[in-house]
């Protein structure tokens, strides 16, 4: 274990605390206070104190009864009684009220502090560990809940404007008019597909195990021009990379990728419609074992009080552009998983830059 | 009788069919204008001056980014009454949560929830129901 486990000892006898900081300093943090008031003090200002001792018979206030006022305020420290035979019905009361993980009986043997703290530390870990286990199923639940709003809207949305739009087709004999909606049909149809394989990147980037391997960026770009060759030059955008690479660099190929490609469909995705001179740039730099990435474009832009929630799951920033509010979502929790990070700038009108930070691995 | 439509739907596909059904239902010269935005339209309905006899019927989708459609009903209904009784206001949703819809459903401006696709029937059903004369058919 890297660091010691933390343990506070509360007795009002001097002598006690020390005997007990000298029996125990070497296997762990001790913390030690003659009154509850000092205790409180330790706890305040160490959260992570795992175990607590605490003496019965003190004066003002009983070890029961400051364990019983602590509970609600800490609830995660393990509190064990210290106490003789002579009290033995308060503090079977105390477990029975679950104020109290167990007792010890004065005078102590270490073997016995030893083997409370184990189990203490071992009880404090299970419930910490169900606590964030707790907070991933919140998590999960929320999303899930997301999920529902989003399959009726971007599930349901594309391929009830399909339904409807065939219901009219049928009653329509003007082919130009027909052609029109056509055109309609088929976004609907792009956008249906562009959500599947948005979800699909969703739930194997949330459960996939990284994959390792050296990157070289040039080759990067260079994929990503060729796939986006189509989309640039029918929309007239000028996309332009360029690589500065001089060491190796090893990072998840896959997970890489995706972020890059979802930030550049964004960035064609988001142009400014009747703008001549649009453009994409994408920089990359290695160094020090740090990839910089930048992604600028001449688009739309995000308005400021947006930047926060941009990469929120099912969140968008503008009603007048198709999207599935996942894809932001996605490239944070890649960032995320190959311990790197995004940040956002943006001018409404004029355009957005997104600067990557990837740490090799 | 001044009757027109709004519409207010982010979705270009589903913009276009209520627009086409408007217009197969009521005849070319219906009156409609459309909103992608239901800020815009709130403005815009906020801002029209209204003549005695208006009456417009606004078809509202509910799921939109940013101002959404229950939003923008809780916001018409602070309109002043003057404006509001002379707007009635069909919902058109692919929303499948009941339990929001039948809430909305009982709003006093909202007549009626239509369940996307919106048709040439259900169009037609609804309008019989607010008891508006489809011309010419």
């Amino acid at each position: 274990m890297s660091e010691k486990i933390k343990i506070l000892y509360i007795d009002d006898e001097p002598d006690n605390l020390t005997g007990f900081k000298a029996n125990f300093r070497t296997e762990y943090r001790v913390f030690i206070a003659e009154n509850t008031v000092q205790a409180l003090e330790h706890l305040r200002k160490n959260a992570d104190i795992r175990v607590i001792f605490c003496d019965q018979r003190m004066p003002g206030k009983t070890g029961v009864e400051f364990f019983e006022e602590i509970r609600t305020i800490f609830p995660h420290p393990i509190r064990i009684l210290i106490t003789a035979y002579t009290d033995i019905e308060a503090t079977i009361s105390a477990i029975n009220r679950g104020n109290i993980f167990r007792y010890i009986r004065k005078p102590w043997i270490q073997q016995d502090i030893i083997s409370a703290i184990e189990e203490g530390n071992k009880f404090y870990i299970a419930n910490s560990m169900l606590a964030i286990k707790n907070e991933e199923l919140q998590q999960a639940y929320t999303e899930l809940d997301k999920f529902a709003y989003s399959v009726s809207h971007d599930l349901r949305g594309p391929l009830t404007g399909i339904l409807g739009a065939i219901d009219v087709a049928k009653e329509m004999s003007d082919i130009k008019e027909l052609k029109e909606l056509l055109v309609l049909m088929e976004k609907s149809v792009f956008k249906l597909e562009d959500y599947i394989s948005s979800m699909h990147d969703y739930y194997s980037s949330r459960r996939g195990e990284l994959k390792i391997v050296d990157i070289d960026f040039n080759q990067v770009a260079d994929e990503l021009k060729d796939v986006y060759r189509i989309y640039t030059t029918t929309n007239k955008i000028c996309f332009e990379a360029t690589v500065h690479q001089p060491e190796s660099f090893r990072s998840d190929e896959m997970v890489i990728k995706m972020v890059l490609n979802n930030l550049i469909t964004n960035a064609i995705k988001y142009q400014k419609k009747n703008f001549e001179n649009k453009k994409i740039e994408l920089n990359i730099s290695v160094y020090d074992g740090l990839a910089t990435i930048l992604i600028s474009d001449t688009g739309i832009g995000i308005p400021e009080s947006h930047f926060d929630e941009i990469f929120n799951l099912f969140s968008r920033a503008t009603s007048h552009r198709a999207g599935s509010g996942i894809g932001l979502y996605n490239v944070k929790g890649g960032l995320l998983k190959l311990g790197g990070s995004i940040d956002v700038n943006s001018v409404l009108g004029e355009g957005t830059v997104f600067k990557l930070i990837i740490p090799s691995k | 009788m001044g009757l027109s439509f709004i519409l207010i739907e982010n979705l270009e596909i589903d913009l276009y069919i209520a627009h086409k059904l408007i217009k197969m239902t009521m005849g070319d010269d219906a009156l409609i204008e459309t909103f992608t935005s239901a800020e815009d339209a709130l403005d815009h309905i906020a801002a029209t001056k209204i003549k005695k006899a208006d009456r417009t019927i606004i078809l509202l989708d509910l799921m939109m980014p940013r101002l959404n459609g229950a939003d923008f009903i809780s916001l018409f209904e602070a309109l002043p009454e003057q404006i509001t009784d002379h707007y009635q206001i069909v919902i058109v949703t692919s929303s499948m949560n009941k339990a929001e819809l039948d809430r909305l459903g009982k709003k006093k401006n909202v007549e009626n929830v239509i369940a996307k696709p919106l048709t040439q029937e259900k169009f037609k059903a609804v309008l019989e129901q607010i008891q508006i004369d489809i011309n010419g058919k």
